[in-house]
Parts: C-alpha cells; structure tokens; sequence
C-alpha cells in the first residue's frame, strides 16, 4: 500500500511521536545503570531501556523511507520543537526509583495499547513492526506492573513512596493522548486505527486494575484538547538539556561510523 | 551517570523505617535450548520469591541465546553430591529430578528423575540407576514441586537485532581505522628511528 501524498505528513509525525516517546523513555531509563536498586534489577531495568531505544531506531528508520532522512539524522539532529514526545517521557525522575517506575507504568501500559492498534495497520511496513515491538513491550508491563504491585503491597513506606511517585507523575500521564491534526486522517484511513477514546478507557482499566492489586490509587485528569503539549512541538524545560546531553557525541561528527 | 545525574542535587536518604530482611536468596536457572531438548544450567541469581527469579531469569539468560524453557530452583532446595548444597528434605518417598555434570567445570545438564526417601537416598538412588548420574563428577537432586518453569510458548525473545549487546567488539570498519592508525603510528617510529640512524 503506497502512502497517500496527503497522509505522508501525519503519518510521519505518528512515527515520530512513538519514536520520541520511546528514545527519551529509554535515554531517562538508561540513567539508572549501575544506580539500581539491586543488581538484577539494575540489568533488567537497563535491558528494557536498550529495548526502548531500539524500538525507537526502528520506528526512526521507517519515518526515515518516508522522509528520505537517515534515522540518526532524525533522532539527534532536531531541534526540540520538532520533537513529538509527551511531557511526561521528557520530566526527569529526580534520582527516585519509584518515580521510574510510576513513569514506566503510565508509559508501558499506554505503548502496549496503541501498538496493539497499530499492529492492525493497512500499512505492511508499520503493521510488520508494531506486532513485534507489542509482543516485547507486554514483557514490559509485566515487569513494571510486578514492581508497582510490589511496593503497593510492601511496608507502609514502600506504599507511601510509591503512591508519592504516582501523585507526582498523574497530572502528565494524559499528555500521551494529546491529539494532534492530522491523526483523524490516518484513523480513517485505517493507518492507525481505533486509536480513539476506547484506548484511553482500556488504558485507565489497566492502570486502575493494577493499581488496586497494589492499594494505591491515581488521580487521573484529562487535559484540554486545546492546550497544546508535545504532541504539537510545545515542550517542557526539561527537553532541551535532555536532548543537549544525547546528541553531544553525535553533533562533534554527525557522519561517523562506528 | 549522565551529567544531568551528576548536577542533581541529591535530597539526604530517608532512613528506613523497616530493616532490611535479607530476603534476597539464589536460584539456580537451567534453560531448554530446544523442544524437547535437554535443560542446561544456565547460571544463578539472586531474587526473594520465584516470580521474581523468573522475571530475572527471563531478563539475564534468554537474551545471548533464545530458549523455549526456563527452569527457576530456589537453591535452598538442591542437595548436591559434594555436600555444597544440603536441602533440609521431608522424609518419605517422593521423586526427584537429577541434574549432572559430567567432567569438573562442566555445565550440569538434565539427567532424568528418580524416587527416594531423602534427598541424600535420592543422591545415592541416582548414581546406581541413572545412566548419566553413574559415572558424573557431581549430582544435584531436587523435589519438582520446587522446580518453577516458564510456560508453554510463554517465553518471546527480542525480535529487534539485539547483538549490539553482546562484548563482541567493534566492527569492521572500525578495526581497518585501528589498523590504519596503529601501522601509520609504526611508521612512524620507524622513521624516528631511521633518522636517528643516518644523523
């Protein structure tokens, strides 16, 4: 299937909305080797956000044959308002763990879904790849839910420092489901489809489910679909020196091989 | 640590308020290269419970090489030939699965099972009626119900080219501009040497 013309724009930024979501994830998550709070934790941890960054290069690549762009290229060398990142990928966790995890398990949980979707694409090429990444990032959930679950259930002050995490992170978890132009084309082209108000409903049961399992609660709330956010190129602070440190090595030589 | 890291600054620890309880015990992980094949020790971990041990296990042995079967033993449970490992047994008539190495510094594979009334008769009961057991270096015996194994078809490997992973070094074109670098510095002090010669 050939891409509309009309599509390639939305489309692109879809990719790219994914893309970002998952390299900054795993650029935040990576920050946490050697610093985990036991060993074999520390390497799964750091595994799950090789895997995030991986996922990420292959998404890049695809919106690199959309856009004739090598997907090093278009991962380092953007400017922070050409991100499509969420607000909540881009916050930094404070060196607390629980506030990690809390991110990882609005942002698991939300990836699984809409890449379930997109693994229904009438594009072969997304369809192909969001298959494979769905059935790693469930490994994900899992993992993070059995965490989250873990602290819920642990001593009053693994709860309270996990509910203070979830506290802090709930007012940007919507920001995943900020919609953008051009999206409602690509739903009804059956590009991206089904990405609608069920996915956030689906969503929100997963997050409530897991989270009664742990006795903790989150107060969700639903941002303006006016206020425009990541989605839409307006980022945080916390973006830009993000991206500053990421792309040092690849700015002294944006050419070399390794 | 990133440079972000190092800048925060880092509000003082909070005491804990419960001690630590030390829960953190080693499992030992086999895993099935094959259907139907053998399970092969692996390496251990440490983890506090066998859902934890799993989800390591899954982590830190399936990622160099894929396997269609996990096996998570809490150690506390292995009796070992070489008296390393003592499990407290309840006495009575049970099986055990044995596990063998052949030579010393082999991996210890699969060997079969075998009914006792102890962990230490199951050593013994091993050795005289299980092939592989007979002639091994070292034996381990251990209850199944203590055996925590993966599901069917449950375990998925990275489908994502992961060999960057793997300390295999660096590739080929990295290696022709070391050599490049290396012979052009050799040359170089040969020269140095030349020079000093004919002056």
């Amino acid at each position: 299937m050939n891409i509309a013309p009309n599509l390639k724009a939305p489309l692109t930024q879809l990719l790219l909305s994914i893309a970002d979501d998952k390299l900054l994830l795993g650029a935040r998550n990576s920050d946490w080797t050697g610093l985990g709070p036991i060993l074999e934790e520390d390497i799964a941890f750091s595994h799950l956000a090789q895997d995030e960054i991986a996922h990420a290069q292959a998404l890049y690549e695809l919106a690199g044959e959309l856009t004739g762009q090598k997907a090093d290229d278009i991962a380092m060398g953007r400017p922070a308002h050409e991100f499509r990142s969420a607000a909540i990928v881009e916050v930094p966790d404070e060196f607390d763990w629980a506030t990690a995890l809390a991110r990882k398990l609005f942002c698991d949980h939300f990836d699984v879904l809409r890449l379930e979707r997109m693994a229904n694409s009438e594009w072969k090429p997304l369809r192909d790849l969001a298959k494979r990444m769905a059935a790693e990032e469930r490994v994900h959930v899992e993992h993070t839910d059995s965490w989250v679950i873990r602290f819920g259930r642990g001593t009053p002050q693994s709860r309270q420092r996990m509910q203070s995490a979830i506290d802090a992170l709930a007012p940007l978890a919507t920001t995943l489901f900020e919609p953008y132009d051009g999206l409602k084309l690509l739903v009804d082209a059956k590009i991206y489809p089904g990405s609608d108000f069920t996915m956030y409903e689906e969503w929100m049961r997963q997050i409530t489910s897991v989270l009664d399992r742990a006795g903790l609660k989150a107060n969700i709330v639903v941002g303006e679909p006016d206020d425009k956010g990541g989605r839409r190129g307006v980022h945080t602070e916390h973006l830009m020196p993000l991206l500053d440190e990421m792309g040092e090595v690849y700015r002294t030589d944006p050419g070399a091989a390794w | 640590m990133s440079k972000i890291r190092e800048q925060f600054d880092r509000p003082p620890e909070t005491p804990l308020e419960v001690a630590p309880t030390g829960d953190l015990r080693p499992f030992v992980i086999f895993t099935q290269l094959r259907k139907a094949g053998p399970y092969i020790y692996a390496g251990w971990l440490e983890a506090s419970d066998a859902a934890m041990a799993m989800s390591f296990a899954k982590e830190h042995y399936g990622q160099d090489q894929e396997c269609v079967g996990l096996w998570a033993i809490d150690r506390a449970h292995l009796t070992s030939s070489d008296g390393l490992y003592r499990a407290s047994g309840r006495n009575g008539r049970r099986s055990y699965i044995v596990m063998s190495q052949k030579k010393a510094g082999d991996l210890f594979l699969e060997a079969g099972t075998i009914e006792a009334d102890s962990p230490a008769a199951a050593v013994d009961a091993a050795r005289r009626g299980l092939r592989m057991a007979q002639a091994a270096h070292c034996i381990w015996v251990v209850p199944p119900e203590h055996v925590n194994k993966s599901g069917e078809n449950e375990l998925i490997w990275r489908y994502t080219d992961q060999s960057y992973r793997l300390a295999r070094g660096y590739g080929r074109e990295v290696r022709a501009k070391w050599i490049a670098f290396r012979d052009e510095k050799k040359l170089a002090e040969y020269e140095k040497d030349d020079l000093a010669e004919a002056f």
